[in-house]
């Protein structure tokens, strides 16, 4: 018999009140932290993805397509751009670095690119097995692409046409894997890599475009491989690594004005991006700050209600000694339980839910959400619904706090 | 052990009740007689330090109660009385056994499993301690509150009315058992009642008379 078990024992008298108390505040803290837990861990992926492109360059469409395809390889490309453009850019002092991509093509969902090494590399990708391409049709898979495809070295498949599983197969030529990728947490997880020219060797049947390799002529800068101003070869985007603070502010205007391609930053489409999603958060927010004050209201209403039937309990208890803080703070500590296991069960209740989530739902699997993550926000939501109950709690403890005893008992 | 002088009190209503000065000895049996309306129970609660606004004076132990600071007073009762209410009201959320358990909690003395068990023995009511008290017959839901009452041993037992909703065979009963615990313990027994079965058991009588004024 101690304070506690007290307490627990009133909870447990009435336990579908108090199961209903704890379920609403549970599920306001869940869908609080999902959407925590989920913005958190996009931010972080956006940001890791997005890091060290300074500008993506492009065919003229949206911009924030752009980016979506080219660094988070979800949405679909804005066009091609001429090799020939590209090249006299990066000529330009102001980047450091370009990478050249180009895109259309997909095993099994899994998005094949043909880029260089540099792409890897800004990502800081590490092989488990295998090398690096080095020849066309070779590649080099991402962790997630070898799981779920069981794909190993040596292993050989056809792309598709297309980022879609309906299109085309090209069975004429077959992609060999040459390497696969630690896992990174970044895009390249689910991507196919390769060089451009396999790219351009797919689809050789459909245009007819000369052999990029036999070619005495000035190497292009981007390609190495292939002839300089070569009219008719084209590419996906460019991604840019600027020399200085300074092309931010030069660059985009230059391309965007003065060529056929256009010019986006991936700092600033997120940045829009998330102020469109915002608003379907805030609502979220919102009504999950409706459920935890209905929540309170609901353990308030509780108390207060049992706060009647259990004025002669408090009479009795005083008789046998309890004095008037001792019951104070149990009902304070009643409406404290009950908050602590609401919440608790709300932060399970969101950690299981999203582990779920990322372990079925394979788009919300190739983001790599996962349940796993614990943050530090939770603990602070954890000791507040423990202000929370005590708030609840305050005013049906201060009423049996001022309670005459003796006219509890007398009237019967 | 028990005394008073002068001993008066103001009801919210301003009626005021005067009460004639008592003297219980320890271990002594004591029947407080009186209608309802007599201040039978306001003088209970004097008695038990329940009330505390008294004129004159109530010494319990050499202790005068209204001097005695708030939390030390409810010390105090938890550890020398032991309250059996007319409705034997038991806490609802609790089994049998942390009703009684509760006494000991309460008064802050250490919990001592082994009393309980002996006190519910004693009282018939030993393979019932795991029991929801909602699942209690009346007359074993008194014995829990007797039980209760003086589980941990307190120097004066205090009943109100325990008699009054019984026949007379359960009447005799609960007297016996109140007389003997009261015994078995060395505590002094306080009953207050309208009931006249109980003046030929308690030789101790102090009549209350509707003395309002």
């Amino acid at each position: 018999m101690n304070l506690f078990s007290l307490v627990w024992n009133y909870l447990v008298a009435k336990p579908l009140n108090t199961f209903l108390n704890c379920l609403l505040l549970a599920l306001g803290i869940a869908v609080i932290t999902i959407l925590l837990l989920v913005q958190t861990q996009l931010m972080t992926k956006i940001s890791d993805n997005a890091k060290g492109i300074d500008l993506v360059v492009g065919a003229k469409g949206s911009p924030l397509q752009l980016i979506l395809c080219n660094i988070f390889h979800i949405d679909f490309p804005t066009g091609n751009i001429k090799l020939a453009e590209a090249e006299k850019l990066v000529r330009n002092k102001m980047i450091k670095k370009a990478i050249p991509m180009a895109l259309g093509d997909s095993h099994s969902g899994y998005r094949i690119i043909g880029t260089n090494t540099d792409y890897p590399q800004l990502y800081h990708a590490v092989l488990e097995q295998g090398d690096w391409w080095k020849k066309s049709l070779e590649v080099v898979i991402g962790s997630q692409v070898a799981q779920q495809l069981q794909l190993s070295i040596n292993d050989t498949f056809a792309g598709t046409h297309g980022l879609s599983n309906e299109g085309d197969v090209h069975e004429g030529h077959h992609y060999r894997v040459v390497g696969i990728m630690k896992k990174n947490n970044t895009v390249l997880d689910n991507l196919i890599l390769g060089n451009i020219e396999s790219v351009w060797l797919m689809h050789q049947e459909e245009s007819v475009s000369p052999s990029p390799t036999d070619s005495s002529l000035l190497a292009s800068t981007l390609l190495p491989a292939v002839t300089a101003v070569d009219s008719t070869m084209e590419i996906t985007s460019l991604l840019i690594q600027y020399r200085s603070p300074m092309a931010a502010i030069q660059l985009p205007r230059l391309i965007n004005s003065q060529s056929n391609m256009q010019a986006a930053s991936p700092a600033f489409e997120t940045a829009r991006l998330f102020s469109i999603l915002g608003v379907g958060v805030e609502v979220l927010n919102g009504f999950a700050y409706v459920l935890i004050v209905i929540a309170a209201l609901s353990i308030f209403i509780a108390l207060y209600n049992s706060l009647k039937e259990r004025r002669y309990d408090m009479a009795i208890m005083r008789s046998m000694g309890a004095t008037r803080t001792r019951l104070l703070f149990t009902t304070v500590l009643e409406g404290i339980t009950m908050t602590v296991i609401g919440s608790v069960g709300g932060l399970v209740l969101a950690h299981g839910a999203l582990m779920i989530i990322a372990d079925t739902v394979s788009e919300v699997q190739s983001t790599g959400i996962t349940g796993f993550l614990f943050l530090p926000v939770e603990s602070l939501l954890l000791s507040a619904s423990v202000g929370l109950g005590a708030v609840c709690a305050l005013l049906p403890a201060i009423q049996i706090y001022r309670a005459d005893i003796s006219k509890v008992l007398a009237s019967n | 052990m028990i005394s008073t002088t002068k001993l008066a009190f103001n009801y919210p209503s301003s009626d005021s009740i005067h009460f004639n000065d008592l003297e219980i000895a320890p271990r002594e049996d004591c029947l407080l007689l009186g209608e309802s309306g007599s201040g039978k129970t306001t003088l209970l609660h004097l008695l038990g330090g329940l009330l505390r606004t008294y004129q004159g004076s109530i010494k319990v132990n050499s202790n005068e109660l209204k001097e005695l600071p708030e939390k030390e007073m409810d010390f105090f009762r938890g550890k020398q009385y032991g309250f059996v209410f007319q409705k034997n009201h038991l806490i609802h959320a609790l089994t049998v056994e942390k009703n009684v358990l509760l006494s000991f909690y309460l008064a802050n003395l250490p919990i001592n499993m082994e009393r309980m068990k002996e006190v519910l023995d004693s009282l018939g009511l030993y393979n019932k301690r795991k029991s929801r008290v909602t699942q209690l017959s009346y007359g074993q839901a008194q014995r829990v509150a007797i039980a209760r009452a003086i589980v941990h041993r307190p120097s004066i037992i205090i009943a109100d009315e325990p008699t009054s909703a019984l026949d007379d065979q359960n009447c005799n009963k609960v007297m016996e058992l109140l007389l003997q615990v009261a015994s078995q313990n060395e505590s002094t027994l306080i009953v207050a009642t309208h009931d006249q079965r109980l003046k030929g058991i308690i030789k101790k009588q102090i009549h209350l008379h509707h003395a309002m004024r």
